[in-house]
């Protein structure tokens, strides 16, 4: 035991490592929220009258509502009035990498994603965004030969104001909930993707988030529609530098998808968790949610999430069309003093719907870890099928791992099964691999690995890479 | 934070109920029984009757439930008209056992057999033995959190049962308590029970909670047991609520085990408009185990809601749990099962499964299967699930030429036959049987 004692002490130690700050100039809103901050940033913005009227309806609806506290997790609530909701870099217009600042450059080769490297190596197109305006986008011409729009949502605004009007709010109200209230007033930028008719997207679709200068919310906003026949595999990634204060992170999620279309949507979470004492960290309150609008379409959800102090975020699905199918897979690892409350809404809706939960918890430290979800079959969802599987390892007995599935079945031809298990890593099983000459530390990184195998194997290959050093480096010292 | 309760005339009308029988009881104002009785009348009043913005409720809505002509400013009182031969209308009575007959709330000695000068085990009411036992009684209620239908209870509260068993006694004649309710009233129907064993006791209990044929009004009835199992003790609860069809029914369960002792509670829920089971199981020693078995045949309108929570608080324990429902018509089953590891309960073993089956399209069943684990070293695990019939398993009896409704009586009976092979009383399993037969058939 003594010797797990040190492995569970070097990894209380170990500490953030992407923890730097680029000091690029920004040019900032004052800080709080008000109307005229709305204004502000929608001027910012040159938006149009509609969508500025859009964002104060949510600002006013935002006003009457209260900040949740049904989640398992304990947090000092944000001044939402000490807040900057609006911050740039001052370089903008850039057509080529070339442009730059080399500083931002600097900070990708730091987090080894490399712009140039990416683009050259793996062909992802590479949406950056620093803070909240995006300052680089690659491989637009080739995805638009395709008629394929990619860009940051506030270009898609300028350019394609008829798409973001027909679907923008269509499956996140502005009136939803807190934090997707507060993200549809102050939302500052974000990715936009539109796959048309029969297309299938040739590569992958990538953002890197990034919350950059100090005292910065970061609103995020993000919407992604697939015509008919359409496929599109979207990842998402981020990491932020270390910081003592606790920032804000609502970002809203929004997916479309038509008849037959196929969305993937990846997530590799990995924001400022605080230190090993707590302090600090990212609170991370997402509100992502796709629909399955048409017959036979499917959205997937994958999402690996080791960052954050407080994380809360569902992403879900509304299986509308008949046969459609949503799936989610989630490892979600905390440590030290960090909070997750997460998992998955399936709302079945259509005839023959179909959906599939893999949710794997491991929790360290003194963190608490939950998964929540839903299951819901309506009465007119005929043969809807469902099957869910949330595990959770605890290594350490300071920490806590919770579990809150909700099943409501409002038909006969439903059929829901659940099943979740909570467990410690079997001595037996470290046993196993000293006894073949593998190192306890090293065996600790092949069980956990292997328990999230099922969700890893779902992350497109280049992810998969980054999202397993991810887990090593989370668990450091400890784990692998 | 009660500001915009619906249907605020709810609480006027318990206010009302409870001024009369303020009245009725001709108390000693100052006395310690008083006084607890007004706290936590006015504990009711500021819980207030739970909506469905309630985590606890979500899925079921008293405050809507109870505004629909309920005559909630009325006690049940007369308990007089029922008689002896009244009795035979229930399960059980040829059993060889100590009986137990409240009616309307109020305990009949004449119809029950109690032991008499028996040092093994000594079964009182709790109105007869007065005002100080009385007293202490409420004081018995540790494990729960602030509920408004546990204030209420102890607020209208004027009889029940105290059943004890002493250090070493193994009671072979099981404790059959029926919980009559005559039904020819409107309005409120209360009783609190305490069921304890001492050091390496043993004891089985069967509960009906029942009412008289064909007189079917509107009651609400809140019952409440504290149940204490001591170090090696064994105890077996069985129990068994057929509440008429506009029945009302709120059951609180609240066990405390103590260390090696074994319970297992099962619940039977076959009748009622509307029922709401909490039972709360708190293990504060080591090596406890503890069993809860429950099944929900519903059917119509019914609504049923099962609600457990086990509390691991040290080592070595284990408990298991398994509950079936079956829904038919437009019946609705809810199901939420906690399961609480604490952080000193290492090496507990905690395994809770629920299975339903649907029979109908206009049915509903919600289920919460939940753990909050915060100890590492420990074996947890849950699973649910909901589907209906299997066709596959229906086409193969059919095929042997065994009709449609019984072969999928022959289902729904091996589906329910993993909680009944579990009920030691013959007599009482073959009731249950026939009687899920009857209601699902």
């Amino acid at each position: 035991m003594s010797k797990d004692d040190q492995i569970l002490e070097d990894f209380t130690k170990s500490e953030y490592k992407y923890g730097f700050e680029s000091n690029i100039e920004s040019e900032s809103a004052p800080k709080g929220l008000s109307e005229d901050i709305v204004r502000f940033i929608s001027e910012k913005k040159n938006e149009p009258e509609w969508l500025l009227e859009w964002r104060m309806k949510a600002y006013h609806h935002w006003l009457t509502l209260e900040e949740p506290n049904w989640p398992n997790v304990n947090y000092p609530k944000p001044n939402y009035q000490d807040i900057i909701y609006y911050s740039a870099p001052k370089k903008k217009k850039i057509n080529s990498l070339d442009e730059v600042d080399p500083e931002i450059l600097e900070t990708f080769k730091k987090l080894g994603i490399s712009l140039e490297e990416q683009k050259r190596l793996t062909g992802v197109a590479v949406d950056a965004v620093i803070d909240s305006v995006s300052i680089g986008t690659s491989f637009k011409e080739k995805l638009g030969e395709l008629g394929i729009v990619f860009c940051s949502f506030s270009e898609a605004v300028q350019e394609h104001p008829e798409l973001v009007k027909k679907y923008l709010g269509s499956v996140v109200p502005a009136s939803d909930n807190y934090f997707a209230a507060l993200n549809s007033a102050v939302f500052s930028d974000g990715s936009f993707c539109y796959i048309p008719k029969g297309v299938r997207c040739p590569m992958e679709l990538s953002t890197y988030f990034r919350i950059n200068a100090a005292n910065t919310g970061q609103f995020e906003r993000t919407l992604i529609i697939a015509d008919d026949d359409s496929y599109v595999s979207y990842l998402e990634g981020c990491t932020a530098p270390m910081r003592d204060e606790n920032q804000l992170h609502a970002a809203v999620v929004e997916i479309v998808a038509h008849d037959r279309a196929e969305v993937k949507y990846s997530t590799v979470q990995n924001w400022y968790p605080g230190d090993k004492n707590g302090k600090g960290g990212i609170y991370n309150f997402v509100t992502k949610r796709g629909i399955c609008a048409g017959d036979d379409s499917k959205i997937s959800w994958t999402q690996v999430e080791t960052g954050s102090a407080v994380t809360w975020k569902y992403p879900s699905c509304i299986l509308k069309g008949d046969r459609s199918i949503g799936e989610f897979y989630s490892v979600a690892v905390t440590n030290n003093y960090q909070q997750a409350d997460t998992g998955t809404k399936m709302i079945h809706i259509g005839r023959d719907t179909k959906s599939r939960i893999v949710s794997k918890g491991v929790s360290a430290g003194r963190s608490q870890n939950s998964y929540r979800g839903l299951v819901e079959i309506m009465p007119r969802a005929h043969n809807a099928r469902n099957f869910s599987q949330c595990d959770s390892l605890l290594m350490g007995d300071k920490c806590g791992a919770h579990t809150f599935p909700y099943i409501e079945v409002k038909n006969k031809s439903g059929r829901v099964e659940h099943e979740a298990t909570t467990s410690k890593i079997g001595e037996d099983q470290i046993f196993y691999c000293n006894q073949r000459g593998i190192g306890e530390e090293e065996a600790v990184a092949l069980i956990v690995n292997g328990y999230c195998k099922e969700v890893l194997n779902q992350l497109p290959m280049e992810f998969a890479v980054e999202a397993q050093k991810l887990l090593a480096l989370t668990l450091e010292g400890s784990v692998g | 934070m009660n500001k915009e309760l619906q249907n605020p005339e709810i609480e006027q009308d318990f206010k009302i109920a409870f001024d009369t029988l303020e009245k009725s009881i001709d108390a000693n104002e100052s006395s310690e029984l008083h006084l607890k009785r007004k706290a936590a009348f006015d504990a009711f009043l500021k819980l207030a009757i739970p909506h469905a913005k309630n985590e606890e409720y979500k899925y079921t809505n008293f405050r809507k439930a109870l505004a629909k002509d309920f005559s909630l400013q009325k006690l049940s009182s007369k308990s007089d008209k029922f008689e002896k031969s009244d009795l035979d209308q229930f399960p059980c009575q040829t059993f060889d056992a100590y009986k137990v007959v409240l009616v309307n709330g109020v305990l009949r000695t004449d119809l029950s057999s109690l032991p008499e000068n028996d040092n093994a085990i000594t079964i009182k009411g709790v109105k007869a033995s007065g005002e100080q036992v009385f007293s202490t009684l409420l004081d018995e209620n540790i494990i729960s959190e602030p509920d408004a239908f546990v204030a209420l209870n102890t607020a209208f509260l004027q009889d029940g049962v105290i059943v004890e068993v002493a250090k070493n006694q193994q009671i072979g004649k099981p404790v059959v308590i029926y919980r009559i309710n005559t039904g020819d009233f409107e309005g409120l129907l209360t009783t609190r029970s305490l069921v304890k064993l001492e050091e390496s006791a043993s004891l089985d209990v069967i509960e009906f909670t029942v009412n008289t044929k064909g007189n079917d009004r509107k009651t609400f009835q809140n019952h409440l047991t504290e149940v204490r199992v001591a170090a090696n003790a064994q105890l077996s609860y069985y129990k068994v609520q057929d509440e008429g069809e506009a029945s009302h029914l709120v059951d609180n369960t609240e066990v405390v085990q103590y260390r090696d002792s074994v319970a297992s509670i099962y619940t039977f829920t076959l009748g009622g408009k509307l029922v709401r089971n909490n039972l709360n199981i708190s293990l504060e020693e080591e090596h406890i185990q503890t069993n809860m078995y429950g099944l929900y045949p519903v059917k119509d309108k019914q609504h049923v809601d099962n609600h457990t929570t086990v509390d691991h608080k040290k080592a070595h324990c284990e408990s298991n749990e398994l509950y079936k429902g079956i829904m038919a018509d437009k019946a609705t089953a809810i199901f939420n099962g906690k399961i609480y590891v604490r952080p000193q309960a290492q090496k507990t073993n905690a395994f809770q499964s629920n299975n339903n089956i649907v029979l109908s399209d206009h049915a509903t069943i919600n289920t919460k299967p939940q753990l909050e684990i915060w100890a590492d070293d420990v074996k947890c695990s849950h699973g649910a699930t909901t589907s209906s019939v299997d066709p596959e398993q229906m086409f193969y009896l059919q095929a042997r030429g065994v009709g449609k409704s019984s072969a999928q009586r022959i289902l729904l009976r091996a589906f329910a036959a993993e909680i009944f092979e579990k009920v030691k009383f013959e007599e009482l399993r073959e009731y249950l049987g026939k009687k899920m037969d009857t209601l699902i058939g």
